[in-house]
């Protein structure tokens, strides 16, 4: 018997897979994806789950004591709707509801796959500051599909933190976001030394004074690939967006930067900013950056800008020229590129730091 | 009255209307509507061209016919009858080709006069020569015996094809084949005339060449091609100006420009485009402009720049492009794309770097008022040969109203290591500070917008030739009358 | 010259009553000067008086000459003779500062009937106006306001004033964010320009630009109105006491 895909998996359910020709795809290799078989090792025995950290392996979820703020609810899965996303859409047996009510803390979410892993969280903040931390584990070649909604009551603040380092598997993540009044709502994911990786985040500011910052950070090694799709609607006026995104990239490697900004009629006083900076690291590697407005709005500040390149040569003569060896003079470059994406990575900065010198 | 002229008080003054809307009453031969294999023959009949020519046309209409029509851009219009429209329209008075300027129909004269391009060569802007094409056929050509004693070949393209079949052989397709895109194939099997151009080695033109185009038939569509070649070391700078008379319906302007530019050669084209956009309130009628405009820098060190300005038409869809293929090739693009009322414009470029210490520029202005749609939409590709490419994009879009829609979309792919692509953008709006820090000086509210907005076009219009220059700034303040207020 | 008959005025969008029954005339020949601390009103008068819409008068009256200017936008006001130099001058990119000098001036021209000025003519006026000014003529090739320091667009502001010769000119905290050299230029300015066929009006907060320029009258805003006139001891008195001071004496 030949093993279950996730293209077969897809016509079960009758949802045609993205095509090659739209364009949040068209530079992601789908076909990749879908023929991956789905074939679940056995249920690997549940480690020790910490306090606060919810942990999903393969298709199933536990979680850890829980601080009297939080509650967790597993629910049936709604039935399949639309087609408008198939990757989500993908039959789950169950959501998971995670609820924050006057919660200040961190909390940890980790995805760890042999074979097929896949969940579907909603998280509710009301009155809380939760720092959500993400660990994606994939060292087998292994497919992950998560998706991960959040809804930010007027006033409470989330900021994600996605660790995802040196996996050999495909990563599909989907994240929707709903900020209201006064919520703030931050992101930094990180991606290093990642086979395959596509995270894609809707972010939607649907009240007045909402703010969304989006940080990216992908180090591509040879052959990996990364992608970043993001989409910031300003549905309501006086709401701000910041997004970063920058990449470093070695030989054969392939980066995309797709990210949009809509600006609703009637939204005016909108301040948002993209900026997408790429470094190619080897003499070959393929970056594809496309930041993207779409405005329908008079009274905006909407700006953007995108380089790609190597690093600067007047910079690195100059450090060379005060005694710092090439090595050294690159790495110090590096490292000062990418210092600004991590303004809000905390404790995994260090991890990240120890990839960079990796592929150094 | 204390304030004759001011505008404020004379708001019941008509807003000006699009200047050329003017239909001339020529007695015109029209083939009749449709498309297929037999128009196309006689098309190629009418115009006794070679049998090559024929045979290109049909294997393009063979492919064409295979083709569906492109729906990728952010906005609808309605579907295009391909069979209710003229494949061939001419003035009747030109069945035999007129031997001189002298001969042509006094009407038609009037038409462009009227256009403000007389074609007599005494009255000409002093040093453009211009090739008038009204309707599917080239009118006249001025100065090409001036030009001849230069070497220079400027003449209709159905001229070309007879006269120069080697050239045409060798050049006709070659930049933007028939198979390019669903406009361009059609292009291919149907192009009635247009300009052809070749500037032999070491030539700088003595004069700018024109071409102006007048759609003056209803429904009828326009296919003319363009095609310019220069040699080593030559230089040429061409510009275009185009308008079309009012109708309800809707006209299918379907062109194709390809440009080469051999060893150091020079090509600056200039587009300035004022086709009838429709109905200010309705939205009807106007043109569709489609348009696919593309130049290859062959040779080392060739340059081709790009200047538009795009006020016109009721929908445009058009990304004059560079294929910079020899080393140390420039490409550059300049453009100021105004929409108002409800103009759907989707504009920009493609720049392909595959010589080794390639260059590009592009500024791009968008400017979009009343309920009107702008998008630039631009390619930058490096590809792995383009060791040292360079580029440099700066787009910029002003709104204006409320109900105006801006939209940036730029693509752009890497993958060489030497290279280093810059892509900056911005939106912004007529500030009201701006607008009354200006009519505190005195200056009137239209001419406040004007000035600003002519102002922030200002990279764009140091590009262009002098006497476009002018007519680009009228042509602006013209479209955004009472566009604030 | 310019007459202000208890006026009411309030911030457009939120209503918020700014100007409160304030009075004040201005001779022809004389140089007015209005201080009052900070939120007094006094930017929102001289805004108004040019025909800033981010303001309106609810009731009261301005007349230049006996004539209402209310019904009249920034526009017609200017071409009547009204000027402001603003405390905050508006950069707009890519337009040159000479043309947009000749723009002006050729309005004002037209509106009085007379023919625009020759390009090279004005030109050459301009150049003079510089000297007169000692103002440097790059300032003339440059975009209008586009990277001039706060001082250099302050002069600008008063190369403006120059050229288009208003019956009523109002400087709008001209003064500050000047050093004294600036500062000194700018009172010269004011000095040469004035003719006993117009009218100044200096918006200051403190008395510095005072010494350069002696004010016949200095007028004392708080909350909107015009609390107190006198002459230039008054702004003397008022830099010793403070307007903290000032307000208990009363």
């Amino acid at each position: 018997m030949t093993a279950i895909t996730l293209a077969d998996q897809l016509l079960q359910h009758n949802l045609t897979p993205p095509q090659a020709n739209h364009e949040d795809w068209c530079y992601y290799d789908v076909s990749r994806v879908l023929a991956t078989p789905l074939t679940q090792a056995v249920a690997k025995p549940h480690r020790e789950v910490e306090p606060n950290t919810l942990y999903f392996f393969n298709d199933t979820c536990v979680w850890g004591a829980l601080d009297p703020a939080i509650t967790v609810t597993k629910q049936a899965a709604p039935p399949i709707a639309s087609t408008q996303n198939p990757f989500v859409q993908l039959k789950k047996d169950v959501t998971i509801q995670l609820e924050c009510q006057q919660f200040n803390g961190d909390i940890t979410l980790i995805y760890e796959a042999d074979g097929y892993q896949s969940s579907d969280v909603t998280l509710t903040g009301t009155d809380s500051t939760v720092r959500v931390h993400r660990r994606f584990i994939n060292t087998q070649k292994s497919l992950q599909n998560n998706q991960l909604a959040c809804h930010l009551t007027p006033g409470t603040s989330v900021t994600i933190v996605d660790t995802n380092a040196q996996n050999k598997g495909a990563i599909l993540d989907f994240m929707d976001v709903y900020v209201s009044q006064n919520a703030v709502f931050k992101a930094i994911n990180t991606a290093v030394l990642c086979a395959n990786a596509r995270f894609q985040s809707r972010v939607y500011l649907n009240q007045e004074t909402a703010q969304a910052t989006l940080h990216g950070l992908s180090i591509n090694g040879c052959g990996d690939q990364s992608f970043y799709n993001t989409h910031v609607h300003h549905n309501a006026p006086n709401t701000q967006s910041r997004q970063l995104f920058k990449s470093l990239n070695k030989n054969d490697s392939v980066f995309e930067y797709n990210g949009k900004v809509s600006v609703a009629p009637k939204a005016q006083q909108i301040d948002s900013y993209q900026l997408n900076q790429n470094i190619i690291l080897d003499e070959y590697a393929a970056v594809h950056s496309r930041p993207q407005l779409f405005i329908e709005a008079d009274d905006v500040q909407c700006s953007h800008g995108s380089t790609t390149g190597d690093i600067p040569s007047d910079a690195l003569f100059y450090l060379n020229s005060r005694g710092l060896n090439p090595l050294v003079s690159r790495s110090l470059l590096l490292k000062a590129f990418i210092q600004d994406v991590l303004t809000f990575a905390g404790d995994d900065t260090a991890a990240i730091m120890d990839g960079l010198d990796h592929i150094i | 009255m204390l304030f004759p002229d001011h505008d404020k008080t004379v708001e019941t003054l008509v807003e000006k209307d699009y200047e050329f809307g003017f239909r001339s009453n020529i007695d015109s031969e029209k083939f009749p509507k449709g498309l297929n294999e037999s128009i196309i023959r006689r098309i190629s009949a009418k115009k006794n061209e070679p049998e090559f020519m024929l045979n290109f046309r049909l294997k393009a209409f063979a492919h064409w016919q295979k083709m569906a029509e492109p729906h990728w851009a952010a906005f609808d219009y309605p579907a295009i009858d391909y069979n209710d429209l003229h494949y061939y329209a001419s003035p009747k008075s030109l069945a035999n080709k007129p031997k001189s300027l002298d001969e042509i129909d006094p009407e038609l004269k009037r038409t462009f006069d009227r256009l403000g391009i007389p074609l007599i060569e005494q009255k000409q802007l002093a040093g453009v020569a211009v090739d008038a094409v009204f309707d599917s056929v080239s009118v006249a050509t001025t100065y090409k015996e001036k030009l001849k004693k230069h070497g220079v070949i400027f003449c209709s393209m159905s001229e070309a094809i007879i006269e120069y079949p080697d050239l045409i052989q060798q050049y006709l397709g070659s930049v933007v084949p028939f198979t390019d895109n669903f406009f361009a194939c059609l292009n291919a099997a149907v192009f009635t005339d247009g300009s052809f151009v070749w500037i032999p080695k070491g030539v700088q033109c003595p004069m700018d060449l024109s071409t102006y185009f007048r759609i003056n038939e209803e429904n009828t569509g326009q296919f003319e091609r363009t095609l310019i070649i220069c040699e080593d070391q030559a230089s040429v700078s061409y510009l275009e100006g185009c308008t079309a008379p009012k109708f309800d319906s809707n006209q299918l302007h379907a062109a194709v420009v390809e440009l080469v530019a051999l060893e150091g050669a020079t090509i600056q084209y200039s587009t300035v485009q004022n086709w009838y956009p429709g109905d200010k309130k309705t939205g009807k009628g106007g043109i569709y402009n489609f348009v696919t405009k593309r130049g290859k820098c062959l040779g080392r060190q060739s340059k081709i720049s790009w200047t538009q300005i795009e006020t016109g038409s009721a929908i445009t869809w058009k990304y004059p492009s560079c294929l910079l293929i020899g080393d140390e090739s420039v490409g550059e693009f300049y453009s100021v794309a105004l929409t108002n009322h409800h103009q759907r414009a989707d504009t920009g470029t493609k720049m392909v770097h595959i010589g080794k210490n390639t260059r590009s520029t592009i500024i791009s202005k968008g400017i979009s008022a009343g309920s009107s749609h702008n998008t630039y939409r631009g390619l930058v590709k490096a590809n792995k040969s383009a060791h040292g490419a360079r580029n440099y994009t700066q787009c910029d879009s002003m709104l204006i109203g409320d109900t105006s829609v801006a939209n940036t979309i730029p693509y752009i792919t890497t993958t060489n290591k030497h290279t280093v692509i810059e892509h900056e953008a911005s939106t912004s709006k007529v500030g009201e500070d701006q607008l009354f820090y200006l009519m505190s000086r005195g200056i009137s509210l239209d001419d406040a917008l004007a000035t600003i907005v002519s102002g922030f076009c200002q990279d764009v219009f140091q590009k262009l030739p002098d006497e476009f220059a002018l007519e680009a700034n009228q042509l602006l303040s013209i479209q955004l009358e009472h566009s604030v207020g | 010259m310019l007459t202000i008959n208890q006026l009411h005025a309030t911030i457009t969008e939120t209503e918020t009553p700014i100007i409160k029954g304030l009075d004040l005339t201005l001779e022809p020949g004389k140089i007015h000067a209005i201080m009052g601390p900070n939120g007094s009103g006094k930017s929102t008068l001289s805004k108004l008086i040019a025909g800033d819409e981010q303001y309106t008068v609810t009731s009261g009256d301005i007349q230049l000459n006996g004539q209402s200017i209310l019904e009249w936008d920034a526009t017609q006001r200017a071409l009547m003779g009204i000027f402001l130099a603003f405390q905050y001058p508006i950069e707009i990119p890519g337009v040159p500062n000479d043309e947009f000098l000749r723009m002006a001036y050729n309005a004002k021209q037209k509106h009085q009937g007379l023919e625009p000025m020759d390009p090279l003519v004005f030109q050459d006026h301009l150049q003079n106006v510089c000297q007169q000014l000692s103002i440097p003529e790059s300032f003339l090739e440059r975009e209008l306001n586009v990277g001039f320091s706060g001082g250099e667009k302050k002069r600008n502001e008063l190369l403006q004033l120059a050229v288009l010769k208003p019956a009523v000119a109002i400087l709008d905290e001209t003064d500050s964010g000047l050093d004294i050299d600036a500062l000194k230029h700018v009172a010269t300015g004011i000095r040469s320009l004035r003719q006993p066929t117009n009218t100044f009006l200096l918006i200051t907060h403190y008395q510095r630009l005072l010494t350069y320029v002696e004010p016949d009258y200095v007028h004392i805003m708080m909350d909107g109105r015009i609390v107190e006139t006198g002459d230039k001891s008054l702004a003397m008195a008022l830099d010793k006491s403070g307007y903290d001071g000032f307000v208990s004496a009363r």
